[in-house]
């Protein structure tokens, strides 16, 4: 798994801090082109793992990729599923029959619509499932996609509902079927792992937001530390500076290593930061004005974020969500990366 | 004050579904416009008159896809209502509140807050003259459990801890839901009514889409 991976949350309007910032980026990039503008740049400084959701527009991204094989020798998808909006407007649109229907993947149809025929009448969840990530998968068809993400949405809706099986069953098709990594994307962390350890699914792969203010850190920072060193898993670490509110709170107070006031954490300081992590932080500050064309802060950002992940204590992969806000919005905006940190127990293997 | 919704919920005419059905959905008005409506009736309680208001179809043959209003208060402040649900610029549903005074303006959405204040503010910890911004990361408090935003989380946690403790009083009541059901009354009774300040020399013209193109020209 590569070091670094490349999210896809600002080619489709998605920000968590903020509504303006999404609506910005998405007309930024409401053209395959931009997108594939800033892939290129992230693909040419070694970044060539895109972490994505299986949004309509990512076909067509998976379709420019599948048609220039020499330009993109060793691009990698890790596609994320199921992309939930979609779901919800089938549904809005053609009730829970039509929406399924809807997604049959074209291979094999009427083993699908067996399947699926046969898993709507008996509840079958299994097969719902099965049939599910299949159509997900479609679009990715002859490229590379080693690991296979099952969304926070879904991953946090089923460990609330206490159907852990779902885990296990989705593991087990993904590798038998893709020859892939199952991996999965919580809010929940340290609820998930033993859930995750209960169904059998042996040091899995699992990301989640891991920032120093907390943010969307649900449990508390301090379980996670505690899960990060206890638990057998490989950590895969999203929205590290927090949608960008940690690097717009420094901004604002002029100081790199002033704490960052936020409700996520109410005593910032009480979290030990030692001297390499703050030396981090700091070299991930927001690229100076005239460095702001896309291609160029894809770069500066690629190197912070190496330089970051080289400071934790755990071999890393920093993956970029919104790298290139900066140049599309202006000095007011953030960006946030990702790390991803794998455990102790997989870094002779990785 | 300004309340406003929007977001794609019915994007094409074809196929109605059970939310372009009046007797199954409910129609832009409850499903959509309750929304920033209740927040209007948190903030400024139950208006003493609607007027001007229009339940107007973009796609739906059966029930409202838009709806626009005037909402009178006896402080004598008045609010404007914008509801579409046919929306697709909007990847979800967007909800925002302003309000606009004499020391300045707040803008509120889901995510963040916009905030003018004038010199003639009076002073707030934590904010300035000129625009301040706050975000969610800043202003929402955490969940322990975290599905699909912290605002759904934490009320459906403090629904669920309120039954388990037979706890009644709370942030919400049915006598507050029941200011909110009786505006969506109000509304619907006035847009039966239609226009009521017309021109009737307009309204007397043939064809009223020449006499606007006259207009212009």
């Amino acid at each position: 798994m590569d070091r670094l991976l490349f999210g896809d949350n600002q080619f489709f309007g998605v920000n968590h801090m903020s509504e303006e910032k999404a609506r910005a980026q998405a007309m930024r990039f409401q053209h395959l082109g931009a997108v594939i503008e800033v892939l290129d740049a992230a693909y040419d400084e070694g970044i060539t793992t895109f972490m994505c959701t299986t949004h309509d527009r990512v076909a067509e991204i998976a379709d420019h990729v599948r048609a220039a094989p020499d330009r993109y020798p060793d691009f990698t998808f890790f596609p994320c599923m199921p992309y939930a909006h979609k779901y919800a407007d089938a549904v809005t649109e053609s009730g829970m029959v039509g929406a399924l229907r809807r997604f049959m993947p074209e291979e094999g149809l009427l083993n699908a619509v067996m399947r699926g025929g046969k898993s709507l009448a008996t509840k079958d969840v299994e097969g719902i499932i099965t049939l599910l990530v299949d159509a997900e998968m479609a679009m990715f068809r002859g490229l590379r996609t080693p690991v296979v993400w099952l969304q926070n949405v879904v991953v946090d809706l089923l460990l609330g509902l206490g159907f852990t099986d779902a885990f296990r069953i989705f593991a087990d098709h993904v590798r038998q079927r893709y020859g892939a990594e199952p991996g999965f994307i919580t809010m929940n962390l340290p609820m998930l792992l033993p859930v995750l350890a209960a169904s059998g699914i042996e040091n899995p792969l699992v990301c989640a937001n891991i920032n120093k203010i907390g943010f969307r850190m649900s449990g508390g920072i301090q379980a996670y530390r505690q899960a990060l060193d206890e638990r057998p898993f490989r950590a895969v670490a999203m929205s590290v500076f927090a949608s960008g509110a940690i690097l717009l709170a420094r901004r604002s107070s002029g100081s790199p290593d002033s704490p960052v006031s936020s409700r996520w954490c109410s005593a910032p300081r009480a979290v030990p930061t030692s001297r390499r992590r703050v030396r981090s932080w700091r070299s991930c500050s927001p690229p100076a004005p005239e460095q702001r064309g896309a291609g160029r802060v894809v770069q500066r950002r690629a190197g912070a974020a190496r330089r970051s992940s080289a400071a934790v204590r755990m071999p890393a992969t920093v993956s970029l969500h919104d790298v290139v806000t900066g140049a599309c919005a202006g000095a007011t905006t953030g960006s946030s990366s990702s790390a991803r940190r794998m455990s102790e127990t997989d870094r002779g293997s990785k | 004050m300004q309340a406003e919704a929007y977001g794609p919920v019915v994007l094409r005419a074809k196929g109605s579904t059970w939310r372009s059905r009046r007797t199954e959905g409910g129609g832009c008005l409850y499903d959509y416009a309750a929304h920033p409506l209740d927040l209007l009736s948190w903030y400024a309680g139950a208006p003493s008159a609607v007027g001007g208001t229009i339940l107007g179809s973009v796609f739906s043959e059966d029930t409202e896809d838009e709806v626009f209003a005037t909402l009178y208060y006896p402080s004598g402040m008045h609010a404007q209502l914008s509801v579409n649900w046919s929306d697709e610029s909007f990847r979800k549903m967007t909800t925002r509140v302003t309000a606009t005074g004499t020391a300045g303006r707040i803008e509120a959405d889901r995510q963040e807050i916009r905030v003018y204040l004038r010199d003639t503010a009076p002073a707030i910890e934590g904010y300035q003259a000129g625009w301040n911004v706050k975000y969610t990361t800043e202003l929402t408090d955490p969940v322990w459990f975290y599905l699909r935003g912290e605002e759904y989380s934490a009320q459906l946690d403090h629904f669920v801890r309120r039954v388990g403790g037979h706890d009644v009083e709370g942030l919400n009541s049915f006598a507050s839901a029941a200011v909110t059901d009786r505006v969506l009354e109000l509304l619907t009774i006035d847009a039966a009514r239609g226009p009521v300040t017309t021109d009737e020399a307009v309204v007397a013209a043939p064809d009223a889409r020449r006499a606007r193109r006259g207009r212009r020209g």
